[in-house]
């Protein structure tokens, strides 16, 4: 096939049994016309998928660096390129459905740890965050607004009754 | 210089221009997909990218050219074009996805803060020439309409729709303390203090922190919001 100038991208010439790197996109839709096969990902086979499982298990604080949108990249190649994948399909879904079972239960419990300044959630893909992400807003705005209407309760509480223009400092 | 040099060098210039096209094309891509993102998030509107959406508009004005040429003599053709014009279509429909949601939300924002924005000379700034008419003309109509409706029948010192007296703001404003999830870019020097909290951003995290406190940081990109 001649290449072809997208809006996003360039796409080379393409010759039959050459390995080229191309968006997810376009690979799927020449996957579904039978013109290719998938080279699966660095990440998505038996050995490396047992380690980041490993690492979630042993390290309770913090996640293992997968991809910004593995969950999104496995299923689609689940679905669409299960063929070109070397390794047990079935297996592999376990070990993903795994991953992310667990990655949520320490989601969930470092959601304790929630208060009305900051909580740091390093490698947490874009999903997993969109997942969390009305529960967890909700409850923090909710925080920063009774601390906000603790303190200046406070204030008025020493300010006895005072007007809400006078200085608070100087009452203090 | 030797011909074959020039032809050298004509090759290796043409191959360094197409290699920085790629290049742009996909900075681009990224730059819309962070700007569709963050406005999505961010409780404020942001500014307008105007080169950056100029940029994509024209290569989709390129692209829907191609397909109508393409097309019309589709009959004569092979497979390869179909496969081709299928390719691009299906691109154009991606890019075109984002782009419209990344307006919409604008509108969006536009429609709910109108009052808020037409007060500040400096948020109007970050509208867009066609954005700016689009809430000039809206605002023109619900005002017009309201009055047509009811606000001509309330007594007169009821009638504005911006009044801030009374312990209650009319105007619409967006919500900086609301919390939004950052990923750190760059370094950044100052530290964070929420009440008796000192946060130091560390690139490459993710965190979830009211707006207020890293929107200084959002303007100038060095935390972007996801």
């Amino acid at each position: 096939m001649n290449g072809i100038e997208l809006i996003t991208d360039n796409i080379p010439s393409i010759r039959a049994m050459q390995r080229l790197s191309v968006p997810l996109w376009f690979a799927l839709i020449l996957k579904r016309q039978n013109k290719c096969s998938l080279v699966p990902p660095d990440w998505l086979n038996l050995k490396s998928l047992q380690d980041f499982y490993q690492y979630e298990v042993n390290e309770l604080t913090s996640f293992a660096k997968l991809p910004n949108n593995w969950l999104e990249q496995s299923k689609l190649i689940f679905e669409y390129a299960s063929d070109d994948i070397n390794d047990e399909v079935y297996k592999l879904k376990s070990l993903v459905q795994d991953l992310k079972e667990i990655r949520m239960i320490k989601v969930q419990k470092g959601l304790q740890l929630i208060n009305e300044s900051h909580l740091q959630l390093d490698n947490l893909s874009l999903l997993e965050i969109n997942e969390i992400r009305p529960f967890v807003v909700e409850i923090m705005g909710k925080l920063t607004s009774l601390d906000k209407s603790t303190s200046t309760g406070m204030e008025q509480d020493e300010m006895q009754y005072g007007d809400n223009d006078g200085d608070i400092e100087d009452d203090l | 210089m030797e011909f074959d040099d020039i032809l050298e060098e004509f090759e290796r210039e043409t191959r360094s221009h197409k290699y920085n096209e790629v290049e742009v094309k996909r900075s681009d891509f990224q730059e819309l997909q962070n700007a569709w993102i963050s406005e999505r998030m961010c409780p404020e509107l942001l500014d307008y990218k105007q080169s950056l959406i100029d940029r994509i508009l024209s290569r989709i004005r390129v692209q829907i050219e191609f397909i109508e040429m393409n097309s019309i003599e589709l009959q004569t053709t092979e497979r390869d074009i179909k496969l081709q014009l299928m390719i691009i279509e299906s691109e154009l429909d991606r890019v075109n996805f984002i782009l419209r949601s990344y307006l919409r939300t604008r509108l969006s924002k536009v429609d709910k803060f109108t009052i808020f924005i037409r007060n500040d000379e400096d948020l109007v700034q970050r509208l867009s020439p066609a954005e700016t008419q689009y809430m000039e003309s809206h605002f023109r109509a619900l005002i017009d309409l309201y009055n047509s409706l009811f606000l001509s029948q309330l007594p007169e010192q009821l009638q504005a729709l911006d009044d801030t007296g009374g312990g209650i703001s009319m105007i619409e404003e967006p919500d900086l303390d609301r919390p939004v999830f950052v990923k750190v870019i760059n370094d950044t020097i100052e530290t964070i203090v929420i009440g008796e909290e000192e946060i130091d951003l560390i690139p490459g995290s993710i965190y979830l922190i009211r707006y207020s406190a890293v929107q200084r940081f959002v303007y100038n990109q060095d935390v972007l919001l996801i």
